[in-house]
């Protein structure tokens, strides 16, 4: 498994900045979103860049949706491949007079949500190996992998619902109104889901940190 | 509104948003759209086929609604036209029954071509 690049300071002495440009802002999202019917338009076309230029926009974060839906790298790895594949076929039935995103979501949130419904998620415990694998490993790599392992299973212990409104929300700079779109439920629902998450989280990880030692 | 929806914030939480993305990102992007890409290949997404797929479906609906338009003028003409020449033929005539008979898209009917001859 690849260890992406974790920033979450956890003490004082660790002094690691999170590094906040890794969040995109809404500002951002709102003016990227713009060209983005222009190049469903190319890629309808026939204008193979432009296809791969939304694939590779998206790749990212239809990817983290599909793992913090699934929790099984494998299993959304095959999903969010599947939800964007599904996409592709019915681009002609996409409205360019909405954002793309959430409409892209919704399909990859409904086929990792079909997925989940078809298998049962293999019990993968990748963390436990990272951190019982590779022998003596220094103090602020294993606050770290321990932290990672923290959030996991804080994430994990959230209800599926909880989750996706909070990577959605908070991760992939959604508006409450497009993430209620995208899991078709009114906006008073995201907003009490992301609520209920952010609460959630931050009392476990709060918990963790005020411990020092990772253990609560 | 309930406390719940005054204790929100609408403003993300990029602490723990960065938190959770680095928990969530796996690392091989590039594999990801490169399977995706073949797999829209393999599906035909914006090969010139689909294209042409696309349009000719266009052009078949165009066609059928075209069809459907013409097939409906048609129709409607002749009976127009008949009922035009029923008028004529009666008011020139004079007769209801040589009008039935000329108008008509049938075989003649004995019975109303005697009625024609009788009342002339």
């Amino acid at each position: 498994m690849n260890v992406a690049p974790f920033t979450f300071s956890i003490r004082p002495s660790a002094a690691v900045t999170p590094s906040m440009s890794a969040v995109p802002d809404r500002e951002a999202a709102a003016s990227r979103d713009d060209d983005e019917p222009a190049l469903v338009t190319r890629a309808l076309a026939g204008d193979r860049t432009a296809l791969g230029v939304l694939v590779t926009r998206f790749a990212a974060p239809v990817r983290r949706l599909a793992y913090a839906i699934l929790r099984d790298a494998d299993e959304a790895e095959d999903a969010a491949q599947d939800g964007v594949l599904q996409a592709l076929v019915k681009l002609d039935r996409y409205d360019p007079t909405r954002p793309f995103g959430p409409w892209l979501m919704r399909i990859v949130t409904n086929a990792a949500i079909d997925r989940r419904r078809r298998r049962a998620v293999r019990d993968t415990n990748e963390l436990d190996e990272e951190l019982a694998g590779g022998g003596p490993l220094p103090d602020v790599e294993v606050d770290r992998l321990a932290l990672r392992q923290r959030l996991a299973m804080a994430l994990d212990k959230l209800p599926e619902r909880y989750r996706v409104a909070v990577v959605l929300f908070d991760v992939e700079g959604y508006s409450q109104a497009e993430i209620a779109e995208i899991l078709g439920v009114a906006p008073g629902t995201v907003r009490s889901a992301v609520f209920h998450a952010r609460r959630r989280l931050r009392r476990w990880l709060e918990d963790w940190k005020e411990d020092g030692t990772g253990e609560s | 509104m309930n406390p719940e929806s005054q204790a929100f914030s609408a403003e993300q939480d990029r602490e723990l948003g960065t938190a959770l993305r680095g928990l969530l990102d796996r690392g091989g992007e590039a594999e990801f759209v490169a399977a995706v890409m073949a797999g829209a290949r393999a599906a035909g997404v914006g090969s010139p086929r689909a294209v042409l797929g696309r349009w000719s479906r266009v052009a078949i609906a165009a066609m059928i609604v075209a069809a459907v338009g013409t097939a409906l003028t048609v129709r409607a003409t002749p009976e127009q036209a008949q009922a035009l020449d029923t008028e004529w033929v009666a008011a020139t005539t004079g007769s209801a029954a040589a009008a039935a008979l000329f108008t008509s898209e049938d075989a003649p009917d004995a019975a109303l071509l005697y009625a024609s001859v009788e009342s002339n």
